[in-house]
């Protein structure tokens, strides 16, 4: 998936929520009331603020924040490399006593990072980032990549992962820098500062970059922040943090172990020199709040605090909701697993006086979805109480509603569920309320083909005769990517009409799958190292030698909402039966807004899948002289210089294979295709498949020959096309090629053509002829079709290492400097 | 939401006091050495002291009873006039 992509899921995901009115809200009252807020014309109890210690109505700051305005206008308009306003000097004094190091103030943290990291970062350096470090340390990080910076993506807290990568990237860099947060924003886990001190004090290149912006003021003695209240600033070690957070002003702050470090960065950091100062009142405030955290009556704040989260926990806990988040911080995150629960749960509170955040992709996984609020110091007991009470409450409703089970969250966020399940109650949801019966089975010889043909048959490829071939196919091969699990779904409702079907495949397959070709390539280079590299198991609606549609749905049917939530549990049981990393459902329309709603809220985003080409409705032709007619004057150029120019140099031979040895030729045919396909970057089929396909009715090979006096090259086939008989359609799915004799003969030219011919012959109106060189195929006629894919992560990581590929700036030689490091 | 004895305990001063406002029921008072006031409020099932300072009526300890042979040093009659006193004193 690449960034674009990506920032399309993000756009669509925020839309919904923004639909539902639970992101992108506006407060509405003219004063603010302590942690009161008015949106939408209902006064809510804000449980989203990251001013964890409340500071911002103490009276003392905002009376420092007008003095400044009064003293110096509403803002001092000059770079800091020529002139900083007086508060400046005396804040960066403070904060220097606060942290004990030398602090650089800077406009917002953002700007801090931007500023620093790439003035401490050389082009001979290694990064290696948390897979979770904040967003703003990665958007400076992207900078180095001009210097070709080798970067390296880590998953999360993996210390032990971390240090494998520093012994092998230390000989090649001067210095190592690992790049985390002191404690992350979704889940408030702190970094393991032991574990990365021990390293700091085993290997020398290693150096430590670290965003403490929601650590700052709620711990330590003087506030300086998570990380400098569990550890003395280390002296290959820098420090970032924020002070719009519980610091209550504006602003960021980046602390240095020495001051040459700290002026090299004040003199050449980019925002440093060229962007503007924080404004008077920041300074002000700032000033004031510095005063505080040295005054000692921070303990007071921090203490009032920590009781709150302290009771938080406590009444989640008494409630039976489960946390995900630490629970020494001020950052709580529900687990829902589903978008669709998450967001009824936040609607229903702020309906009841409770503004809470959404927690979902990309900050978490979209199957990790959950309601995330955090604790200040302003909070009281019973505002608490009552908003716990509340979420409890309707998220037991919620979960009725939508047919989740508490067992199906914990599964999500893989987590030991304890209490013994009601098998009962489980039941009970499965047979839903509507009376739609959902039947399962493992073979397609299970169900009667008669009926299965009638709902999917009809549709390309996917009829029994088909789906019993793919069974033979993809069974007992010796490689693990060869062997697929099989399910097949009907449902139906309670008079037995069918409502929905489909059939799901489970199997290895590659992450890069729809990814760019160059990161394809990119990846394909350490597959020759590693060949599970970037592999992981995938649950397919479909599989993946399948095309189309793959989704009965009666759309004419009342029931077909609820056809789908049963469809979603029974995808559920599939990933916790086969643990896929990935959920595809592949290839349905791409205009349907009503399903893209359904997809998002039950936890799938959308992707566009590459353009199928399709000619549909072919008018009666009986002649080539009578095809070439139907063609454009453009396509009619083609034709002659592309086809009948060569046409005299082919035999061409339509056949069912029963040589075997004639098998494993157009096998290596496919190969050489396959081999130099990254469009849609999956396994190579087995040969299993092809031997299956060559004993069967329905399918028939377009072979084609060199006219040629040598019998050495008369008998050996230059091109193939693998087509299938279907109902309606004639498919045209594997393509075989001599490359050697295609840029003479242009053979895979004369195969599209033939295969257009041969489905003329067979009386086909429609033809199939898959993915990839549209352009060679709207020569005859096909048209191309956008469909997309739906499709669920349950961890982010691979997702996020492509997308920071896709990033990079390639080397000239093709090869990514950029490596991302596997499980 | 019921807490037990010991998590009651794990919170501090002001929290302990924010918690009886909320769910104690108050019981009676005593008066100790002329320098105390404590009242005695039950709440989750347990009881706990609240000691004041006199004159100031700044609260100085909220403990959970682990003697209940304590509450005999209380006199229990005619209990809401102390409270209404006690109320009245403190300002609430």
């Amino acid at each position: 998936m690449s960034k674009n992509k990506i920032i399309q899921t993000v756009n669509e995901i925020a839309n919904l929520a923004k639909s539902k009115g639970i992101a992108h809200l506006n407060t509405q009252d003219k004063k603010l009331k302590k942690n009161y807020i008015t949106l939408n014309n209902k006064k809510v109890i804000n449980f989203g603020s990251c001013s964890y210690l409340g500071l911002e109505f103490e009276t003392d700051i905002k009376e420092a924040a007008k003095a400044a305005i009064d003293n110096y206008g509403t803002q001092f308009s000059s770079s800091r490399a020529y002139l900083s306003p007086i508060f400046y000097q005396s804040l960066e004094k403070k904060l220097n006593e606060i942290f004990e190091g030398h602090v650089m103030v800077a406009p917002t943290t953002t700007l801090g990072h931007i500023a620093t990291i790439p003035v401490i970062v050389d082009k001979n350096d290694a990064v290696i980032m948390d897979h979770q470090v904040h967003n703003s340390v990665q958007t400076a990080v992207g900078i180095l990549k001009s210097k070709n910076v080798h970067i390296e993506l880590l998953r999360h807290n993996r210390m032990d992962l971390l240090e494998q990568r520093i012994q092998y990237l230390r000989d090649k860099h001067e210095k190592i820098w690992y790049m985390a947060d002191g404690i992350y924003s979704m889940y408030g886990d702190p970094t393991p500062l032991d574990d990365v001190y021990a390293l700091l004090d085993t290997y020398e290149k290693l150096h430590f970059y670290v965003d403490d912006a929601h650590g700052m003021s709620c711990y330590g003695d003087k506030g300086q922040g998570y990380v400098l209240s569990e550890k003395k600033m280390h002296q290959r070690m820098i420090v970032a943090t924020s002070l719009n957070k519980a610091f209550a002003s504006g602003g960021g702050a980046i602390i240095f172990p020495d001051e040459a470090q700290m002026q090299l960065v004040k003199n050449c950091g980019g925002p440093m020199i060229t962007s503007g100062p924080m404004q008077p009142s920041a300074l002000g405030a700032a000033n004031a709040v510095a005063d505080i955290h040295l005054s000692g009556k921070i303990k007071e704040y921090q203490e009032q605090l920590e009781d709150n989260i302290r009771y938080t926990s406590l009444m989640l806990k008494k409630h039976n909701l489960l946390n995900m988040a630490h629970d020494k911080t001020p950052i709580f995150f529900i687990a829902v697993s589903l978008p669709i629960i998450a967001h009824k749960l936040i609607q229903r509170l702020k309906e009841d006086g409770f503004f809470m955040n959404l927690g979902i992709f990309p900050a978490v996984p979209i199957k990790n979805t959950g309601v995330r609020f955090t604790i200040t110091r302003l909070h009281t007991f019973k505002q608490i109480e009552s908003m716990v009470g509340r979420m409890a409450f309707h998220f037991k409703e919620v979960l009725a509603e939508e047919n989740v089970q508490l067992i199906d969250i914990y599964k999500a966020f893989r987590i030991k569920y304890n209490p013994p399940v009601n098998f009962v109650e489980k039941l009970d949801s499965r047979v839903n309320k509507s009376g739609l019966i959902l039947r399962a089975y493992k073979s397609i010889s299970d169900i009667s083909s008669e009926k299965w043909d009638k709902l999917l048959g009809v549709r390309n490829g996917l009829d029994a005769n088909n789906l019993a071939l793919l069974e033979a196919s993809f069974s007992n091969n010796q490689l693990a990517h060869q062997n697929w699990n099989f399910d097949y779904v009907i449902i139906e409702d309670q008079k037995g009409n069918p409502v929905l079907a489909t059939f799901f495949t489970e199997t290895l397959s590659k992450d890069d799958m729809l990814a760019d070709k160059q990161i394809s390539y990119d990846v394909e280079v350490m597959r020759e190292k590693n060949p599970n590299y970037m592999v992981s198991k995938t649950l397919y609606m479909g599989s993946q030698v399948t095309e189309g549609n793959h989704l009965y749905l009666d759309r004419a049917s009342k029931e077909w909402p609820q056809a789908m939530k049963l469809l979603f549990q029974k995808i559920n049981e599939l990933q916790q039966q086969y643990g896929p990393a990935n959920t595809i459902i592949r290839d349905l329309d791409n205009n349907d807004e009503e399903m893209d709603k359904v997809m998002m809220n039950n936890g799938f985003f959308k992707m566009e899948m590459p353009e199928n080409s399709r000619i549909n409705d072919m008018p009666e032709w009986e002649t080539e002289e009578d095809f070439y007619a139907t063609l454009s004057k453009k396509k009619k150029g083609h034709f002659r210089r592309n086809i009948l120019r060569t046409a005299d140099s082919f035999d061409v031979r339509v056949e069912t294979i029963s040589d075997e040895k004639m098998v494993e030729k157009y096998y290596d045919l496919y190969l050489n295709v396959k081999h130099r396909s990254l469009e849609i970057n999956t396994f190579a089929l087995p040969l299993s498949y092809f031997k299956q396909i060559a004993k069967n009715e329905h399918w028939e090979i377009i072979a084609l020959y060199i006219n040629d006096s040598d019998e050495a090259t008369t008998n050996e086939p230059v091109g193939m096309g693998l087509c299938y008989k279907g109902k309606t359609d004639y498919a045209f799915p594997i393509v075989g090629l001599n490359y050697e004799l295609n840029k003479t003969y242009n053979c895979y030219r004369q195969i599209l053509w033939q295969v257009v011919k041969r489905a003329n012959e067979l009386g086909y109106q429609n033809i199939n002829m898959g993915f990839t060189s549209t352009m060679e195929k709207r020569h005859f006629g096909a048209k191309v079709f956008s469909s997309c894919a739906y499709m669920q992560i349950n961890d982010n990581y691979e997702l996020e290492a492509l997308a920071t590929m896709s990033t990079t700036k390639n080397r000239e030689d093709g090869v990514n400097q950029r490596r991302v490091l596997s499980i | 939401m019921e807490l037990t004895r010991e998590e009651f305990c794990l919170f501090n001063l002001k929290s302990k006091i924010q918690l009886v406002e909320k769910d104690g029921y108050f019981l009676t008072r005593r008066v100790s050495g002329d320098q105390f006031l404590i009242s005695l409020y039950r709440i989750y099932g347990f009881f706990v002291e609240v000691t004041y300072e006199i004159p100031s009526v700044e609260t100085l300890s909220v403990d959970p009873l682990i003697n209940v042979e304590i509450v005999d040093l209380y006199d229990f009659k005619g209990q809401t006039q102390p409270q209404a006193f006690i109320e009245g004193y403190l300002g609430y």
